[in-house]
């Protein structure tokens, strides 16, 4: 026995099903030839690996593979039986996983993701009556979520009349406006929707929601809110557009918007003017302060073209506005040209 | 999906060439992708291929009393998995489904080998003498007429000489030289490199043929 006797047997072994490469085949049969006790080593691996192959390969029992046949048609009916019945279940907790993402998503929805009615920043009232921030939604905004859910379903009356949209809009408010005063829908509007009599008022005309009412106010406030966030640090700071809102809001007829919430009504073209005059005002003040223009008539002859029309100075163009990092607004004219609505 | 669908058209060799086996590997696959989805008509096709070769892996490594059994119970943990798509088709499904059928017949005879150390052994168990582990062979009347009729005397005494190997020796001879497997398909059933196999496979027969020789001389009784 040598050294290479030692790592023949796995070499042997190998020899006998033909596993070996060319070389080590060779290498293998040389050693052999030279060596006595890997011949007879190999000789009794060659018999028990001739008699391991002819022995008959057991024959499995009758029956078998019918039994497992059955099993795996047994095993499919279950899994089957299973996923029906759980099918109710998954649209159930898709469902609920669906509201709770709703809701949860509910404080960080913009009004743009919501509803377009509805307008970006309530009137004086509302935003008076605005309760402290707080980050999680109200239990009352959830129960208008829920509610509205609820009444969603019914849509269709039983003379398959159309629903009306509206209250899906109100539902999806931001909860800071759903819980203020103005935002909530008048009961005849709810009745409209919810009720057995859905069908017998579906006819009327349905009352408008609330909080889409004052759209003329909307108007009004977004474009003042919104020149005075464009002019930049020129004019209003961030959040002084909002401030000087409430700042304006007793003058803009107080209590008006809660009376506007049972019948809504446009406000007066004058209320529209002095809430756009007043804050076309501060953006004025604010950019003479800041020593960007030195008076009204200078800032009047930047934002205004020459030659002027016989209503007086027109506004200048865009491309203008941008130079001057201003936003001019029509506003903006009438105060600096003493045309639009005063208070004085 | 009828059951007409699935019909086996193929008899495949127990000794398959590379390009058999790769044949046979693709006429598998529609069969398994079938099955994952839920047939059992496909799974039943595959069952009709492989379970001689699966029951004998299982009759060579755990003895035929719980063949039977131990075979349906790996058919229907072959199924399952299949279901919850644990074969991604990275090796074939023979390869596959014999890994199963060794690793469960390994699992069986560890919890043989648990039980005999807190029972003590049964008088149709192993028993160590001085020349190692032998069968201990006991008229069995429990026993089918089946299995009473394949136990002709050769056969009877290599399956005991077998069962006298560790389970991983088993393992590799019951693979290579009762299942034909070449050594790639076997290395890759048994999870271990070419040369552990071969290791194990030229070890396993020369214990075989050592005891095989002891019986011939008797020197062990069977």
């Amino acid at each position: 026995m040598t050294e290479d006797c030692d790592k023949s047997e796995d070499r042997l072994s190998a020899l006998l099903d033909g596993e070996l490469t060319d070389a080590e085949e060779r290498a293998c049969r040389q050693h052999l030839e030279a060596c006595e006790e890997c011949r007879a080593l190999l000789d009794r691996l060659t018999a028990a690996r001739e008699l391991l192959r002819t022995v008959p390969p057991p024959t499995p029992p009758h029956g078998l593979l019918a039994a497992i046949k059955a099993e795996a048609r047994r095993d499919e009916r279950s899994r089957r039986s299973i996923l029906e019945r759980l099918r109710p279940a998954y649209a159930v907790g898709f469902a609920a996983a669906a509201a709770v993402l709703v809701i949860a998503l509910l404080p960080h929805l913009t009004p743009d993701m919501t509803t377009h009615d509805v307008p970006e920043y309530a009137p004086a009232e509302a935003v008076e009556a605005l309760p402290a921030p707080d980050p999680t939604p109200e239990p009352p905004a959830v129960a208008e979520v829920a509610e509205a859910e609820a009444e969603s379903e019914p849509e269709v009356s039983a003379d398959g009349t159309e629903p009306q949209a509206e209250p899906t809009q109100i539902a999806l408010v931001r909860p800071e406006v759903a819980t203020s005063s103005v935002a909530r829908p008048s009961t005849p509007a709810r009745a409209a929707v919810a009720g057995d009599d859905a069908a017998a008022e579906a006819d009327e005309p349905a009352p408008e929601p609330v909080a889409t009412a004052p759209e003329v106010p909307q108007v009004a406030y977004a474009e003042t809110v919104d020149a005075a966030v464009t002019t930049g640090s020129a004019s209003l700071g961030p959040g002084e557009g909002e401030a000087a809102m409430v700042a304006m809001a007793p003058r803009i007829a107080p209590g008006e918007a809660a009376i506007e919430a049972e019948e809504p009504a446009e406000p007066s073209s004058l209320e529209t003017e002095v809430a756009t005059g007043v804050v076309a005002r501060m953006v004025i003040d604010r950019y003479i302060a800041n020593n960007v223009v030195q008076s009204r008539p200078t800032l009047l002859a930047l934002i205004t073209d020459t030659p002027a029309t016989e209503a007086g100075p027109v506004l200048a163009d865009e491309a203008a506005s941008d130079r001057f990092n201003l936003r001019f607004t029509e506003s903006m004219r009438q105060v600096l040209t003493g045309t639009g609505a005063q208070i004085q | 999906m009828g059951s007409e669908a699935f019909v086996d058209r193929e008899d495949h060799p127990v000794k398959a060439s590379g390009a058999d086996r790769s044949s046979a590997d693709r006429a598998d696959q529609a069969l398994v992708e079938a099955a994952q989805e839920g047939s059992a008509d496909a799974f039943g096709v595959l069952a009709e291929r492989y379970h001689n070769n699966v029951y004998g892996i299982v009759y060579r490594m755990c003895g035929p009393d719980e063949a039977p059994d131990l075979t349906q119970e790996i058919f229907l943990r072959a199924l399952r998995a299949l279901r919850n798509f644990q074969f991604h088709g990275d090796a074939s499904f023979r390869t596959w489904l014999y890994r199963i059928a060794v690793n469960a017949c390994i699992n069986e005879l560890r919890r043989r080998k648990r039980r005999s150390e807190i029972e003590g052994p049964s008088l149709d168990e192993e028993v160590k003498t001085r020349d190692g582990t032998i069968a201990r062979i006991v008229p069995d009347e429990t026993q089918s007429p089946h299995v009473l009729a394949e136990r002709r005397e050769i056969c009877r005494a290599v399956q005991a000489i077998v069962a006298t190997l560790s389970p991983k020796h088993r393992a590799a001879l019951t693979l290579v030289d009762l299942q034909q497997l070449d050594y790639e398909e076997a290395a890759s059933v048994l999870e271990c490199p070419l040369g552990t196999l071969k290791s194990r496979l030229a070890r396993a027969r020369r214990q075989f043929a050592e005891k095989w020789e002891q019986y011939e001389d008797g020197k062990l009784s069977i």
